[in-house]
């Protein structure tokens, strides 16, 4: 199927719920932001902001975090409101409060325009305008350029969209330094190219929910052989961009020998995925262990690059 | 899809209690923001001022 005949047939796959006049729950707008998203959006730009080689007052420290928090929040606000048909269609998504009919679509859109815009006034007011620049074209490109351009026309929409959620670490490090540098540039690398093999890994036991609702992902598409092929080449490339920090002499010990051990449990599970042929979802356990890895690898392989910084300034012993 | 969302019978005491629990709900979250937001303005100005 090419991608044009898939993104003709998402236009109307899926069945909103009738909104309910009733106002919607607080709840709601929280789950419109996304929260277990946010969450790995508020660590890596916390790393970011503690990594970077410089001093920041605590409130505004809290601030940047808090301005990117809001921002990916309202972020993931326009996502739902544009893709309230699609998430309709699949099951993972269909609980969501607009295609569960518990919220109005324009709540929605006026909830993430406000939220997205206040996050990038308060960040450019209180912390830099470096920063919120870079804020708000995260949030555009997650927004606009991923959801409504790449994502319902392009099987690559992960691997350019990746680069929305790889710009909060960017961020916390511009909110320190009103610059950014090589290391920074990096770790937008690092989260950019680790997005296909961790949304592929995904996608490979979640194919018929993509296809069903005509999102062209790569296993739809492509098909599963060149998934699976992708995602090894991909997580060869992750070891060199993990590594690169180390090997450039951005960072030490503390911070290369864990990043080049886990990136190369990444490769071996990876080789694992891309030399199968299971096409049953109830039997893809190597896959659904590349997943989980993956999400377990960007946690620890930050959280050490951090341990490397504080060792580097002193803080740690 | 339905867009058109399905007006609720606000005779239906129910309704009414759902529609009131939310609307306080809401409005106290709203509130615990906008004081948050006070308390952060707030901060970032001191801060600021003692920067310069």
């Amino acid at each position: 199927m090419d991608v044009k005949t898939i993104t003709q047939a998402a236009q109307h796959t899926g069945q909103l719920a009738s909104p309910d006049y009733v106002a919607a729950d607080w709840r709601d707008f929280y789950a419109l932001t996304k929260p277990r998203v946010m969450s790995l959006v508020i660590f890596t730009a916390l790393c970011g902001l503690l990594a970077a080689p410089g001093d920041i007052h605590p409130v505004i420290g809290f601030t940047a975090i808090l301005c990117i928090a809001l921002g990916a929040g309202g972020s993931a606000a326009l996502n739902q409101w544009y893709e309230a048909d699609i998430d309709a269609g699949m099951k993972r998504t269909s609980q969501r409060p607009l295609p569960a009919g518990r919220m109005q679509r324009q709540s929605a859109l006026h909830f993430g325009i406000g939220l997205s815009a206040l996050s990038v006034f308060i960040m450019g007011v209180a912390v830099n305008w470096l920063s919120a620049a870079i804020l708000a074209f995260s949030i555009f490109f997650y927004a606009v350029v991923y959801t409504m351009w790449l994502k319902p026309n392009t099987p690559q929409n992960i691997v350019i969209g990746g680069a929305a959620g790889a710009f909060p670490p960017v961020i916390g490090w511009a909110a320190v330094m009103n610059e950014v540098t090589l290391l920074p540039i990096l770790l937008f690398a690092l989260i950019f190219i680790w997005t296909p093999p961790h949304f592929w890994a995904l996608a490979l036991f979640m194919k018929s929910d993509y296809a069903k609702v005509g999102i062209p992902m790569m296993p739809v598409v492509a098909g599963e052989r060149a998934t699976r092929r992708q995602i090894f080449w991909y997580s060869l490339v992750l070891l060199a961009v993990a590594a690169a920090p180390f090997f450039l002499g951005l960072t030490g010990w503390v911070y290369g020998l864990p990043a080049i051990a886990l990136s190369l449990v990444f490769l071996m599970l990876a080789a694992k995925v891309g030399l199968r042929q299971e096409s049953d979802p109830a039997q893809m356990k190597p896959e659904k262990q590349l997943f989980a890895f993956s999400i377990l690898y960007l946690f620890v392989i930050f959280t050490v690059l951090v341990a490397d910084r504080l060792v580097a300034a002193g803080v740690l012993a | 899809m339905t867009d058109e969302p399905q007006q609720p019978d606000y005779n239906d005491p129910e309704t009414l209690k759902k529609l009131r629990a939310r609307q306080s709900s809401r409005a106290k979250v709203m509130g615990l923001g906008l004081v948050a937001l006070v308390i952060l303005f707030y901060l970032i100005t001191v801060v600021k001022i003692g920067m310069t």
